[in-house]
């Protein structure tokens, strides 16, 4: 990456300022409606607990207080870098969010390997030969890789290699009481990472040929193919090099989803994750917990998309900082 | 111990291997004669918060190994024995209680337990107005909490209490003085630097917690009770109940609690039993007796009586439970009855009760009054196979009668919120209660009850159940009771359906398991152990 350029810094500037309007604007509406959604915190409505303690509890938490006067509170936490208490652990939103991420990134980073490493090869090979029997077969198998349910895929996956043939644990990321090493984790890692992995390897494959199939229309690969150099040289250095811009683009979609959108993934394994660490907070209606959750998640769509940005730069001279 | 070499291989071979692997045992070493060590693991749906003043269930059932109460339960018949106390007796007035306390007993920290902790527990969490402790309807009759000696507590009333040891058994767990005494009632809302390394006197003091995977509790060497014969209880944070039948199956969970659909599947694992654990609760067709049609009893009655309830059981709960005729369980031995005014399916008799309540049928079959049509909601909350179920036949055993009857699914935090709303704005819901093993039904159905969501208002109840709390003579009070059970299944305030048993799936390898539901089961470990 080209050093900070004035041009840069006045760039980067004005994105993080756009960055910090919208976190602002996300918050007020998350804030909003999750206060605003039937039900109130799992804490709350524990089936022993009377009408009269349900409102003692709404005082202690501030829940009796207006909405804007809540979220004003919070948002004057949040300015102090203390993103809350958590209904149901009971320790800072912070600390959570802070074990949780590790784990979802280590998740998401093995599948999006996975997913890549698959993915492009695949998706070359398909666009070198267009329409023959092989690019029939690897087309089919993306649409069953988009399809195919996730909760679903991965019960299966489970029945399969867990109970049948019993190689690999069925949910979890370390074994409890284990040594905590790699080789405890690559086991537990398997099987969630496969299946997260799927669907965007099927999507990878699919941009990666259609884009590579576009470039290999283009003049400039004629005269590279001209000038006799070989098939594969032509493939990877002429036409996958300029096809990367719009996979780029398709992996940085992705990545933000990586970091926060494994609920059901994370669920179906019990991965000790963001994705469902989100779907208990929503249920218990932990709102510190939930809050903390956007707001991490909406940071890291935002960065994501200016990492994109900064990345297009890099790969295409012709793109510049306005 | 050896974390994860498992090669492919034989099923057997791998769950062996798992069950080895997680029962802390190194290599195939076997267990020996008399127990000694393994790990029991279950599952919890969220990180449990090791904070007896809240709920919520992982919180609960972590709470029952860590800490201990002054009292449990009996596994054979419900009644309170001690376990931080001693023996306890009554004054003449009945207002003062003398609670003699253990006095080999140490926090976790190796700090001696005093009369001090209790006084601080009940003084300054359960009755601290500023703590809102979720049990506080339990024990507000509580005033105050005396210290005779390091050893003795007087507990004073504010009236005659009879029910008080029960309630000392049930979610009120001792929190340690010499470590919470100084915080301020904010850090009591919220002790944070406590929830990191929790101090109790349980049979299991905290090991480590890893946030969305486990809490993992190991054997206490000094429990007052005697070292534990396991070496650890692990709490897994399973929330997939999918995820859960997993690891039942190969090995990685040691329990679970099945709904009915799930029994033929457990049924085929070979390493795993069913029981039947007995639960004080029972499950309900609530009526809102303060809105029309349900404030009139023949209307009650007459929706009791077209209800099937002995199909319900047999074929909802897979003939899981006992038929319930009121709000007191069977468990409850001393004063359950069943010689009550019994609700047999009779349709004819319903449709008859309903004519005599002045709803005739209309033209489309449904019945009228006053040209308005009886049309009634059935609220259940979504995903308990066993309530959406019972909801779906009860709504078509209305409709036989003439009820223009509808049903209507709400996740079960938006539907309590409702109910606990006043007025409550709903008609008909079925749920479930699980209460403390006593007769001491004042919370639910007193017109004063905190928990009373029924609406139900009833003066001649009122003072049965006053006079019952009151009422020191055991023989006294069962005939006080077991007059109120019959004027309320006369009465109908609800539809009881069933004592339903709390179906476990157990590991077959555990032993000495005491065959109680797992809350309660869970104050009895010692004496468990995991063999191969």
């Amino acid at each position: 990456m080209p050093a900070p350029s004035p041009p840069m810094a006045r760039y980067l500037s004005r994105r993080l300022l756009q960055t910090a309007a919208l976190l602002l604007v996300v918050s007020v509406v998350v804030f909003a409606l999750i206060l605003r959604a039937p039900g109130g915190p799992s804490i709350l409505l524990d089936r022993n607990l009377g009408a009269d303690e349900i409102a003692r509890m709404r005082t202690i938490l501030g829940l009796d207080q207006p909405l804007h006067v809540q979220y004003a509170r919070w948002l004057r936490q949040v300015a102090g870098g203390n993103l809350g208490v958590s209904y149901t652990a009971g320790l800072p939103v912070r600390e959570i969010i802070g074990q949780m991420l590790p784990n979802t990134l280590v998740l998401s980073a093995a599948a999006l390997l996975l997913s890549l490493v698959v993915a492009i090869p695949a998706g070359v090979a398909t666009a070198a030969r267009p329409y023959t029997a092989f690019d029939h077969a690897v087309t089919f198998l993306c649409f069953f890789g988009v399809s195919i349910p996730v909760f679903w895929y991965g019960l299966m996956l489970i029945v399969l290699f867990s109970i049948v043939l019993g190689w690999l644990p069925p949910g979890g990321m370390y074994t409890i009481g284990g040594p905590r090493d790699l080789a405890d984790l690559g086991r537990h890692l398997v099987l969630p990472a496969l299946v997260l992995g799927t669907a965007n390897m099927a999507i990878f494959a699919r941009y990666t040929r259609s884009s590579t199939m576009a470039v290999l229309r283009q003049d400039y690969v004629r005269t590279a193919r001209s000038k006799g150099l070989r098939e594969r040289a032509v493939l990877y250095r002429h036409a996958f090099r300029n096809a990367l811009l719009t996979i780029i683009t398709v992996v940085g979609l992705q990545l933000p989803r990586l970091v926060g959108g494994a609920a059901i993934t994370e669920t179906v394994f019990a991965w000790p994750g963001m994705g469902s660490l989100a779907v208990r907070a929503a249920f218990e209606r932990d709102y510190p917990m939930i809050m903390g959750i956007t707001l991490v998640i909406s940071a890291v769509v935002a960065a994501s998309n200016l990492l994109v940005d900064l990345v297009y730069v890099y790969v295409d001279p012709r793109i510049r900082y306005e | 111990m050896d974390g994860g070499r498992t090669r492919p291989g034989l099923r057997a071979a791998a769950i062996v291997l798992a069950g080895a692997l997680l029962a802390g045992i190194a290599g195939p070493a076997p267990v020996a004669a008399q127990g000694g060590g393994g790990t029991f693991t279950l599952p919890i749906i969220d990180n449990a918060r090791m904070w007896p003043i809240v709920g919520g269930l992982p919180n609960i059932l972590v709470n029952k190994v860590l800490y201990s109460t002054l009292v449990k339960y009996d596994p054979r018949n419900w009644q309170p024995v001690g376990d931080l106390a001693e023996r306890w007796t009554l004054s003449d007035d009945r207002l003062t209680w003398t609670f003699a306390l253990r006095r080999n007993v140490t926090w976790h920290d190796g700090r001696p337990f005093t009369a001090r902790d209790v006084k601080f527990t009940i003084e300054r969490l359960w009755l601290n107005p500023q703590v809102a402790f979720f049990q506080r309807g339990n024990i507000a009759e509580i005033s105050r909490v005396d210290i005779v000696d390091d050893h003795t507590v007087r507990i004073v009333t504010r009236v005659p209490f009879v029910t008080l040891p029960v309630m000392l058994g049930y979610l009120t767990n001792i929190l340690p003085e010499h470590i919470l005494g100084t915080y301020t009632a904010e850090q009591l809302r919220n002790p944070v630097e406590f929830l990191r390394n929790p101090i109790g006197t349980g049979p299991f003091r905290f090991g480590e917690s890893v946030l969305g995977s486990h809490v993992r509790l190991v054997a206490y060497d000094r429990y007052f009770g005697g070292r534990p014969r396991l070496d650890a209880i692990v709490f897994r944070v399973v929330a997939d109940l999918e995820q859960q039948l997993a690891q039942l199956q190969t090995g990685q969970l040691d329990l679970m609690i099945i709904e009915p659909p799930q029994v033929p599947l457990v049924q085929r694992m070979p390493n795993v039993q069913i029981i039947n654990a007995a639960q004080v609760n029972y499950t309900f067709v609530a009526f809102n007796n303060k809105v029309e049609p349900f404030t009139d009893r023949k209307v009650r009655q007459a929706l009791t009586h077209a209800v099937d309830r002995k199909a319900i059981l047999d074929k909802i709960y897979l003939g899981r439970g006992r038929l319930a005729t009121g709000p007191i369980n069977p468990l409850v031995q001393w004063a359950y009855t069943d010689r009550v005014h019994q609700f047999p399916y009779d349709p004819a008799l319903a449709q008859k009760l309903l004519e005599e309540a002045g709803w005739q049928r209309g033209p489309d079959g449904i019945r009228r009054k006053g040209g308005q049509p009886l049309r009634i909601t059935l609220d259940v909350d979504r995903g308990n196979p066993v309530r959406e179920q019972t909801a779906v036949v009860v709504r078509q055993y209305w409709r036989d009668v003439g009820v223009d009857a509808e049903v209507r699914i709400s996740e079960f935090n938006a539907l309590l919120s409702r109910i606990r709303s006043r007025p409550n704005p709903l008609q008909t819901w079925t749920l479930w209660y699980i209460t403390p093993p006593e007769a001491d039904i004042m919370g639910y159905y007193h017109s004063t009850g905190t928990l009373n969501e029924f609406g139900y208002e009833n003066p001649e109840l009122d003072r049965l159940l006053e006079q019952g709390r009151a009422t020191a003579d055991p023989q006294a009070r069962a005939r006080i009771y077991q007059q109120a059970q019959r004027f309320m299944a006369w009465d109908a305030p609800v539809i009881f359906l069933v004592y339903p048993a709390e179906i476990q799936a157990l590991s077959r390898r555990v032993q000495n398991w005491v065959p109680m539901g797992y809350r309660d089961a869970l104050t009895h470990m010692t004496g468990v152990t995991i063999g191969r």
